[in-house]
């Protein structure tokens, strides 16, 4: 059990997939305006996380190595179209909300991220604390992004007015606030670690991700944009 | 208002005003990985160019001529990323064996291309804004450019950010999300020029 | 054929398609659960908003007109006589705005909703809010006399502009 705890909290902490990885920054970025979407995308997200790494881990042995990752892609996307129907049936306030980026959770870094990384090698219970974890990782910071950028930039919090109406920062809703924020986020991140006395440069984890979605890829990395 | 014009403001509003990096905050993992040098950017705007071109035409096609009569429309994001995944391993093979050249230079580029958000996103945005077959090309083609002039744009000001001393924490990832921050806030200034000029 | 042949050939793809098939089926099967649902609900939400918009309205029926040349998107009779509800959508600032006009047998507006989830709150939204909707209640004919917001001009230029769509829809209709 304590293998177990031990592989949720990384996923929430120690391997946050968003600050530390630094993988799905595209719906964190554009979700996280309000709440009520952040919450909504983070639920889904760590839905199909969870379903997709378990299915996965059940069938690592019988999944041939050449063409793993279009069988990956299947299973993921299986999952986020049954997200999709579900949402749209008995959830349709947050269907609305998260609008494009609930398809797009298909090429959430994350998901595929995880599914190569870490369900492939695994058994079906870690896998599925793994995708627990890194989904709870995923929805803690896009939930903070969220509360933050609702505050100051709708002046609400889940639809409730806080700030009187007039004196919000409405850019902070918009793309721009967006990156900014996330820039705000890492940054503080960055300064507490370093206070901890641990040195973290993030990279954009698309390199390593996507280095592992093609073999070929691999060994071009270097030449990838440096 | 007519075709043509229809045509314009398709072209014009997905390279401007509702630019796929800038404006709809997908493909952000490439745009932040990829523009660090110009080369890599050329290449892998062309790259993206040419698949989603490619890619809006063929979902386009299977849609109407398969999904639809058989009611299988909530098969979309299935059967879209797989065509997608298919399309760029083909265009790699034909690529490798017949064009080498283009190979040499889009080549590398090709397989980021199937987690790209934004291929997904563009081939189902033509479905959901009830495209007609050229309108989806158009639409596809548009995309691309959008994103690769945001993409060289960035490089500009990364080449700018190298010489720049932020504070401690905001220096490598941060300051470059800033930068991204200023950057789609210019193009906050195209909104509403689609209508007006061709509306 | 040798066993080798069968590992590296045909497993992989028997593996892909088989799972393309359980992902399929499930998906059908999930599908035809919730297909009538959604439909259901979107039928109840629209029948709603136009209850709200014509009040005193009893059943709805769609009138079959040429919407795209109207530049609107669907228009419903009262059964009752009460007036007409005409639905159009407009580009705002972020996103689609509909609105939904109901007008009474003379042409005159009596209820109007406008839907401006997709834009900015506290600025756009304000096109949507009962303060600007209110100044379009009882026009009839054309909606110029309404000013746009400034500040969110674009959201409540979507407005007004949908209601310009429905009026003129009304027009081409009515008698019908």
């Amino acid at each position: 059990m304590k293998r177990k705890m031990k592989i949720l909290t990384n996923g929430i902490f120690k391997e946050n997939p968003v600050l530390i990885l630094v993988l799905g920054c595209c719906s964190t970025l554009a979700i996280s305006v309000t709440v009520l979407g952040g919450l909504g995308m983070g639920l889904a997200l760590t839905f199909v996380l969870v379903g997709s790494n378990v299915a996965i881990s059940l069938l690592r042995k019988l999944i041939p190595n050449e063409i793993r990752i279009p069988c990956y892609v299947v299973v993921i996307a299986g999952f986020v179209t049954l997200v999709e129907m579900v949402l749209e049936a008995y959830m349709k306030s947050i269907y609305d909300s998260l609008g494009i980026f609930l398809p797009l959770i298909v090429v959430n870094c994350i998901v595929l991220g995880r599914a190569e990384m870490f369900a492939n090698k695994n058994t079906v219970g870690d896998s599925f604390f793994d995708g627990l974890g890194m989904g709870l990782g995923y929805t803690m910071v896009i939930v903070g992004m969220a509360v933050v950028r609702e505050l100051i930039g709708s002046g609400t919090l889940l639809g409730y007015r806080i700030i009187p109406e007039g004196y919000q920062i409405g850019i902070v809703t918009q793309t721009p606030g967006g990156f900014f924020c996330f820039a705000c986020a890492m940054a503080m991140l960055i300064a507490g670690l370093d206070k901890k006395g641990r040195k973290f440069k993030p990279e954009i984890g698309c390199d390593g991700c996507c280095g592992n979605c093609n073999a070929e890829c691999t060994d071009r990395k270097e030449t990838i944009g440096k | 208002m007519s075709a043509g014009a229809k045509i314009l403001m398709i072209l014009f509003s997905m390279i401007f005003t509702e630019n796929y990096v800038l404006v709809k905050f997908v493909a952000i993992c490439p745009f932040l990985g990829v523009s660090q040098n110009f080369k890599s950017c050329i290449g892998m705007s062309g790259a993206v160019i040419f698949v989603m071109t490619l890619a809006s035409a063929a979902t386009y096609a299977i849609y109407h001529s398969l999904m639809v009569p058989f009611g299988l429309e909530y098969l979309s994001t299935i059967i879209f990323i797989l065509v997608i995944a298919a399309l760029v391993q083909f265009v790699e093979i034909v690529l490798k064996k017949y064009i080498k050249p283009l190979y040499n230079a889009l080549g590398i580029y090709l397989p980021l291309i199937t987690t790209n958000c934004a291929v997904l996103a563009v081939t189902l945005l033509n479905i959901s804004n009830e495209y007609n077959f050229l309108q989806s090309c158009v639409d596809g083609f548009a995309a691309g450019v959008g994103f690769g002039l945001a993409l060289v744009l960035f490089c500009g000001v990364r080449k700018t950010l190298e010489r720049a001393k932020p504070p401690k924490a905001f220096e490598g990832l941060p300051i470059t999300l800033v930068a991204a921050a200023l950057t789609s806030m210019t193009f906050m200034g195209f909104t509403g020029m689609a209508e007006k000029l061709f509306g | 054929m040798n066993k080798e042949k069968f590992e590296t050939t045909f497993k992989p793809f028997l593996v892909l398609v088989g799972i393309c098939v359980v992902v399929t089926l499930l998906l059908a099967f999930t599908n035809s659960i919730t297909a009538p649902v959604i439909a259901k609900n979107k039928a109840e939400a629209e029948e709603k908003t136009r209850q709200s918009v014509l009040a005193g309205a009893t059943a709805f029926s769609q009138v079959s007109c040429d919407t795209e040349s109207l530049g609107v998107q669907s228009v419903y009779k009262d059964d009752g006589g009460a007036g007409y509800v005409i639905t159009a959508v407009e580009k705002g600032y972020k996103g689609d705005v509909t609105v939904t006009v109901g007008v009474d047998g003379s042409g005159k507006i009596v209820g109007l909703n406008a839907d401006v989830s997709t834009e900015t709150t506290g600025v756009g939204s304000r096109a949507g809010g009962s303060a600007y909707i209110q100044k379009f209640i009882g026009l009839s004919g054309s909606a110029d006399s309404v000013d746009t917001i400034s500040g969110a001009t674009y959201s409540s230029t979507a407005v007004k502009k949908g209601v310009a769509a429905a009026l003129k829809a009304f027009d081409a209709v009515k008698g019908a």
